[in-house]
């Protein structure tokens, strides 16, 4: 029998942590580590504590020549290559699928939806892939547009999404020029502008890579501000 | 040894009125009565069994049989109702056996011999009892209540089945050779003589068909002629038509002709729900699911609206079926409201498929039928599929494949705890752990600007120098070039190009590209 005044406290992360105990808690958090679909780029997953999370809205936040559209592409390979069934909702029509294919990814496993410029229009398609289930990553590809249009993204539209995937396997991921998901999003990448590495000058100039710089601008479980350096390049050099 | 015929025969009493019920189902259970003739002198041309109880008749007034029943609910014929339910007697007796003959529109014949359950004499007889209550279910979950008989002959079955009519939810299974006995107790009006042979039989004291079998044949034949003889036979269960089996239709079609005016997305939504369950029972006695639905929209004061929803995975789902048709109407105007609907399909056999235990999760055929019937039904068909590459080096030669038939066509190419296909070239996902901070990579992705911003270029030495575009203006900080292709000269669509990798004031890296027989610039692509 307790003493009078003595408050019972539980240790929920210890209960979690005892297999014996695990199948009789009733909050997920304790029951399952939350797992994470690998970015497919090593450095990132680095800062990203091992990729994006399942079950949550992700963002990648970068203008043009940041790298956005590569990180896009690596992840959606990634889960290709596992064999998983992938979607892009693209706003503005702008998959390239030779870039894609060269990247990894496996073009019959991932559904394309084109939007034809119309933003309105991507969020219920969003919103039917992930309820519909069985896809591992759902991008959407919010375009280069205007940027008003992103600003008045309704929060309705933001909590059935984020409805949508909680609890489900699937990766939620919104590229665009600025973030449009607030807190909605567990976790939030903005891109630094890109910088060209070109072989030369003159006539006989080439563009070789891009290098750019990935910062962890809001993340829930950890501090955010870490940041990675992405280079790519071309077959066979080093960008200088 | 010659092969023992055994038929059954499956009759819907009361078919008129079954098939209003079966259109409504509301009305299960309620005294029906079907009007026939023009609007001034319609009469009661048939009546649901609980209406028939409590005295109605055909033949009576709308008004006389309202007198007797005050509940009674009275409709009109519907002809688009009776094909759908006949065809849904069809279905189930297809599921059954692959031998089938329409005997009429509330009535179908089976041809039993061969099937396997059927062949051992032991136990034959109660089999055939289970097979017969087994197409009575089929056909109650089809809303159609019928009987059921099995005989040697297809005319005894129908006689036995037909002499069921007020025994609902019962079997005859009549053992081979003993047709005759069965049959000499019924009434002789279930052969449906004409008037004057009913009335000279009457008159004969002939009322059981035992008694019409045992006439001599030479006098019946003298007083009565062939049709005398042909009831003879019949009444002794003797088939005078040769079988004419039946060939399955390959259009599905299911129709409802509404007595109220649909003006809202709610009604249509309501009337459609039934259609789709009635195409959907059908389709799944028959093993087979929807690839492609068409849905006429009959209009008050004609004209009709045609809606098509095709390229699905093949779906049985009722509740599938009709959000994929509402997701295409919705926002819909149409001149006039709807009087009618006509929901037809394009069927494919139903595959029962094993998912992989080794690949990730993935949709069902179903679930993935009903996601991409929904994207194509915000986006467009054509703007939902997965991305292809044509065998050529055309700039634009891009386009879409049904996604279904890539995942089929890829199923099982990539597996967890399998090894991994070949990375590709220059990928970061190599095996070697990159340096810290770093990712080596080799492929520079671009992204296509849709449609391609038309661009002035000013040249000099051969380079551009400057770039002016809609939302793209300045010098050209770095420029590598040019890159010529041409191709397909054979044909329209040949092309001859020039490209630069050019990066602007703006920070981004683009793509400009000349068309060599226009002269014309444009910013094509970004480098991301």
């Amino acid at each position: 029998m307790r003493a009078p005044g003595v408050t019972l406290r539980l240790d929920l992360a210890r209960l979690g942590a005892d297999p014996a105990l695990a199948p009789f808690l009733v909050r997920p958090d304790l029951r399952l580590p939350r797992r994470a679909a690998a970015s497919g780029l090593a450095p990132l997953d680095a800062i990203l504590g091992g990729g994006f999370p399942r079950g949550r809205i992700s963002e990648l936040v970068g203008s043009r020549t940041s790298g956005r559209t590569r990180l896009l592409l690596e992840s959606l390979a990634q889960a290709t290559t596992r064999g998983a069934l992938t979607a892009l909702v693209d706003v503005a029509d702008s998959l390239d699928p030779m870039s894609a294919a060269a990247v990894g990814v496996d073009l019959p496993r991932l559904l394309w939806v084109r939007c034809g410029g119309r933003l309105r229009i991507a969020w219920p398609a969003a919103d039917v892939l992930a309820r519909g289930g069985g896809f591992d990553v759902i991008a959407v590809d919010l375009g280069d547009g205007p940027v008003w249009p992103l600003v008045r993204v309704p929060p309705t539209t933001l909590v059935r999404l984020q409805r949508a995937v909680e609890g489900t396997p699937t990766v939620l991921l919104l590229a665009g020029p600025r973030g449009v998901a607030g807190s909605f999003a567990a976790l939030t990448v903005a891109l630094g502008r890109g910088v060209p590495r070109w072989a030369a000058s003159g006539p006989a100039s080439l563009l070789l890579g891009l290098e750019t710089e990935a910062r962890l601008v809001r993340v829930r479980d950890r501090t955010p501000g870490a940041t990675a350096q992405l280079v790519w390049g071309i077959d066979g050099t080093t960008p200088a | 040894m010659s092969l023992l015929r055994r038929y059954a025969c499956a009759w819907v009493p009361r078919f008129a009125a079954a098939a209003l019920v079966r259109r409504d189902p509301d009305l299960r259970g309620r005294p029906v009565a079907v009007l026939q003739g023009a609007a001034a002198t319609r009469r009661v041309g048939e009546v649901s069994a609980e209406a028939g109880g409590r005295g109605v008749r055909p033949g009576m007034s709308a008004t006389e049989a309202r007198t007797w029943v005050p509940d009674l609910v009275t409709r009109d014929q519907d002809p688009d109702a009776e094909r759908a339910a006949t065809a849904a007697l069809l279905d189930a007796a297809w599921a059954l056996s692959p031998r089938v003959e329409a005997t009429g529109p509330d009535r179908v014949c089976l041809d039993l011999a061969g099937l396997p359950a059927l062949r051992h004499s032991a136990g034959a007889r109660a089999a055939e009892t289970r097979l017969a209550e087994c197409g009575m279910a089929m056909l109650a979950a089809l809303g159609l209540p019928a009987r059921v008989a099995i005989a040697g002959t297809r005319t005894a079955a129908r006689l036995l089945a037909q002499a069921l009519v007020d025994i609902p939810a019962d079997v005859t299974v009549v053992p081979p050779g003993t047709e005759s006995h069965h049959l000499a107790g019924l009434p002789i009006a279930l052969l449906t003589p004409i008037p004057e042979v009913a009335l000279t039989l009457e008159r004969w004291g002939i009322v059981r068909l035992g008694e019409l079998a045992a006439l001599p044949r030479a006098a019946l034949l003298a007083r009565l002629g062939v049709s005398g003889l042909r009831l003879q036979a019949e009444a002794r269960g003797i088939d005078v038509h040769p079988f004419v089996a039946a060939v399955p239709p390959e259009i599905w079609v299911e129709a409802l002709a509404l007595d109220w005016e649909v003006t809202s997305v709610e009604g249509l939504a309501f009337v459609l729900h039934r259609l789709c369950e009635r195409l959907a029972a059908r389709l799944e006695v028959r093993g087979r699911g929807a690839t492609a639905l068409t849905l006429t929209c009959r209009l008050a004061g004609g004209g009709a609206h045609v809606h098509r929803r095709g390229g699905l995975a093949p779906l049985a789902e009722p509740r599938t079926l009709g959000r994929l048709l509402l997701g295409g109407l919705e926002g819909l105007t149409l001149p006039a409201p709807i009087v009618g609907l006509a929901l037809e399909a394009e069927t494919a056999a139903l595959a029962a498929l094993q998912a992989d235990l080794f690949a990730p999760p993935r949709p069902s055929p179903r679930q993935l039928g009903e996601i991409l019937g929904r994207l194509a039904a915000l986006v467009g068909p054509e703007q939902v599929g997965a991305p292809t590459l044509e065998d050529t080096h055309r700039p634009d030669a891009i386009g879409t494949a049904p996604f279904e038939a890539a995942v089929a066509g890829s199923r099982g190419s990539g597996r967890a705890g399998m090894p991994l296909p070949p990375e590709p070239c220059g990928s970061s996902r190599t095996s070697a752990i990159p340096p810290p901070g770093h990712v080596t990579g080799a492929t520079l992705v671009r992204r296509r600007l849709v449609p391609p911003l038309a661009a002035e270029v000013e040249i000099q030495a051969g380079r551009p120098v400057t770039v002016t575009a809609s939302g793209v203006r300045g010098r050209v900080l770095a420029a590598a070039g040019p890159w010529r292709t041409a191709g397909e000269w054979w044909a329209d669509t040949g092309w001859a190009r020039e490209e630069w990798d050019v990066a602007l004031p703006d920070g981004a890296v683009y793509r400009l590209a000349q068309d060599l027989t226009t002269r014309r610039w444009t910013l094509d692509a970004v480098y991301d």
